[in-house]
């Protein structure tokens, strides 16, 4: 039961119905997706820097917390994801061991077979606890360089000590199983395991010192990662906000390819790449990235040429003689065949200002003409199906050509976005070239416009 | 005639049409190219990538953008070079960065054409390199004596004198100097 404070004033307006002031009792299914959604928001991170960073091939979104970058050179970073709320305490290195995933990594890099083509990252927006021997001390441990070498062997000691205690509950099969200690320092470490930690700690990496937190990473990432490769793949008119939303949701979806937690990691460090399992082919597939995958998902904001160039009186393209004497057979008002002309006249110079001027605006430009006729010809049978036997149906024809040809209808496109009044300006000059007629067929030439 | 054949012929004239404007526009955009590449292919070296190729032909198909780098480098142009009244108005009526932009892939079958004629080369790897070839060269020449394209020839020497940088730096020259050319809202500076 939730209490509720109705405070319901006199203005009407004011009045805020209880149910909006309630707090919600359990907010954990809001924290988990929160929590998913940030974990995404760090794949993305991968995702985008492969737009602009030729040398990465393709990423793996393993399950929520963890994706695999794989790069051209055949090497991959498994990466672990994990989001420190705010009024949690600094992470120690017990707590970098079972919250933060490290115990999980190891378990992933030992079924790789701790190859040399594999490295780890663990990411994470926590503070670390920087107290003599605790977790700041363990990041600076790791690494092929690492920044601190002194009491490493007590510090692989004790994470050994910790991934032994938590095998005691988790099943991790390539942490040995050993007898279970009241204090966790009488843990007898078996032989070798702490050399395998000192190696698992030269190929790890804690990413945790410019971490943006969930409240941040979509501006971080939109400004740092999205806004430079749009710049770089010279966009135009890019959706920056709808596109970053599109990719984090395929990201999503990549996530939620099934319901059992994956294992991929293994497969994917295989250094051929080479799979003879059709299924975990397909799997490993459903959850791939690779840079066009992350294209498609680009929102464009296109802008629409203007029919009339602003700021200039309309031109009057050449030719025009056909298309009138056709209208008038048609029995087309005389001001619909003004406006035909002049429609013709904005099409003749929007393609000539808006063309590319590059190779492929010809086949470009007859596809489009292509449908465009078609559907003239679908207008014209059809007006002349509605009109009387004999009766003129240039004027139906010409309504159902306004009604038709829209943007939306057109299969073609053309190196500019076009409006309704391009298409018919086209669908007139194709009129005017002879193509089709608003009556039955005649002799333009013996014909004299009014 | 019927709705039907009336369909057709005219379908049959657009393409008909288009064809032909194809193979003349084709034959324009290679006869450029084939002159960049010309002038800068060297005893060591090619012109290297398709962003380079792209940006220096949109350099010479822009001679008034050309003009406006030039200026502000403190360059001339040679006697006779200089953009005429048509390209200057052309430029100024055109919403040029339409014609600015992803348009590289447009290079593709102007390169292949090229090369398969044997004018060109291209080497394989990450970024590609054209290079003319013996038969190429000749042909250059050949085009460059032409009064339809010596013009275009002497601008190439402008642009090997003075722009002969890489692909990215050139992308960068243009987006700094020339942001009107380009689409993008200019203040949105990471």
């Amino acid at each position: 039961m939730v209490d509720v404070a109705v405070d319901a004033g006199d203005d009407a307006d004011d009045f805020v119905h209880p149910i909006f002031q309630r707090a919600p009792g359990e907010d954990g299914g809001t924290d988990t997706s929160r929590l998913y959604r940030y974990q995404a928001e760090v794949a993305a991170q991968a995702c985008l820097a492969m737009l602009t960073r030729d040398e990465i091939e393709f990423v793996v979104c393993e399950w929520h917390e963890d994706f695999v970058i794989a790069f051209k050179n055949g090497s991959v970073e498994l990466v672990s994801v994990k989001h420190r709320q705010y009024h949690r305490t600094l992470w120690n290195v017990g707590d970098l061991c079972k919250d933060g995933g490290l115990a999980h990594l190891f378990n992933s890099w030992r079924a790789c077979g701790s190859a040399d083509n594999v490295r780890l990252r663990l990411t994470t927006n926590g503070a670390l606890n920087t107290s003599k021997g605790n977790a700041a001390v363990l990041a600076k441990m790791c690494g092929p360089e690492p920044e601190v070498t002194t009491g490493v062997d007590a510090m692989a000691t004790t994470v050994a000590q910790y991934f032994l205690k938590i095998r005691w509950k988790q099943p991790y099969p390539h942490i040995p199983v050993v007898t279970e200690t009241k204090k966790m320092t009488d843990i007898v470490i078996p032989d070798g395991f702490v050399a395998t930690i000192k190696r698992f700690l030269a190929v790890l990496h804690i990413d945790y010192k410019s971490v943006p937190s969930s409240r941040f990473i979509t501006d971080h990432n939109l400004q740092q990662l999205l806004r430079p490769a749009i710049l770089a793949l010279e966009l135009n008119h890019v959706d920056e906000g709808a596109t970053y939303r599109r990719i984090v949701e395929r990201i999503e979806q990549a996530n939620r390819g099934e319901g059992e937690r994956g294992q991929l990691a293994e497969y994917i460090a295989t250094p051929s790449r080479v799979l003879h399992n059709v299924q975990m082919q397909q799997r490993i597939a459903r959850r791939t990235l690779y840079p066009h995958t992350v294209r498609e998902e680009f929102v464009y904001r296109e802008l629409t040429v203007p029919t009339f160039t602003p700021g200039r009186l309309p031109m009057v393209a050449p030719g025009g003689a056909n298309l009138r004497k056709k209208l008038v057979r048609g029995h087309v008002p005389a001001d619909e065949v003004a406006h035909a002309e002049t429609l013709r006249s904005a099409w003749y110079v929007a393609w000539a200002e808006h063309r590319s001027g590059l190779p492929g605006d010809s086949s470009d430009l007859a596809n489009m003409r292509l449908e465009v006729l078609d559907t003239a010809f679908d207008c014209r049978a059809d007006a002349q199906t509605e009109a009387a036997e004999g009766s003129p149906y240039g004027a139906r024809m010409n309504r159902l050509l306004r009604q038709r040809l829209t943007p939306e209808a057109m299969l073609a496109t053309l190196p500019f976005k076009i409006n309704s009044k391009h298409l018919r300006g086209l669908a007139y000059q194709l009129c005017d070239d002879c193509d089709y007629y608003f009556s039955d067929v005649f002799d333009v030439s013996e014909e004299e416009a009014s | 005639m019927s709705n039907a054949s009336e369909r057709l012929a005219s379908e049959a004239r657009i393409k008909g049409q288009a064809r032909s404007e194809e193979r003349r526009e084709a034959h324009y955009h290679e006869a450029r190219v084939l002159l960049l590449i010309d002038r800068f292919t060297t005893a060591r070296t090619g012109l290297a990538g398709l962003t380079k190729l792209a940006k220096l032909d949109f350099l010479l198909r822009y001679p008034a953008m050309l003009e406006r780098l030039l200026k502000e480098s403190g360059h001339t142009w040679p006697r006779g070079t200089e953009p005429t009244a048509a390209e200057r108005r052309a430029v100024e009526s055109r919403m040029t960065r339409y014609k600015y932009g992803p348009w590289d892939q447009r290079y593709y079958s102007v390169l292949g054409s090229l090369a398969a004629r044997d004018l060109i080369t291209y080497g394989e790897g990450d970024r590609a390199e054209f290079r003319i070839t013996a038969s190429g060269a000749i042909a250059a020449a050949t085009l460059s004596e032409t009064p339809e394209w010596a013009l275009v020839s002497h601008r190439t020497a402008l642009l090997k004198k003075h722009f002969d940088k890489s692909g990215s730096a050139l992308k960068t020259l243009i987006y700094e100097r020339l942001p009107d050319a380009v689409d993008r809202p200019w203040r949105t500076e990471i």
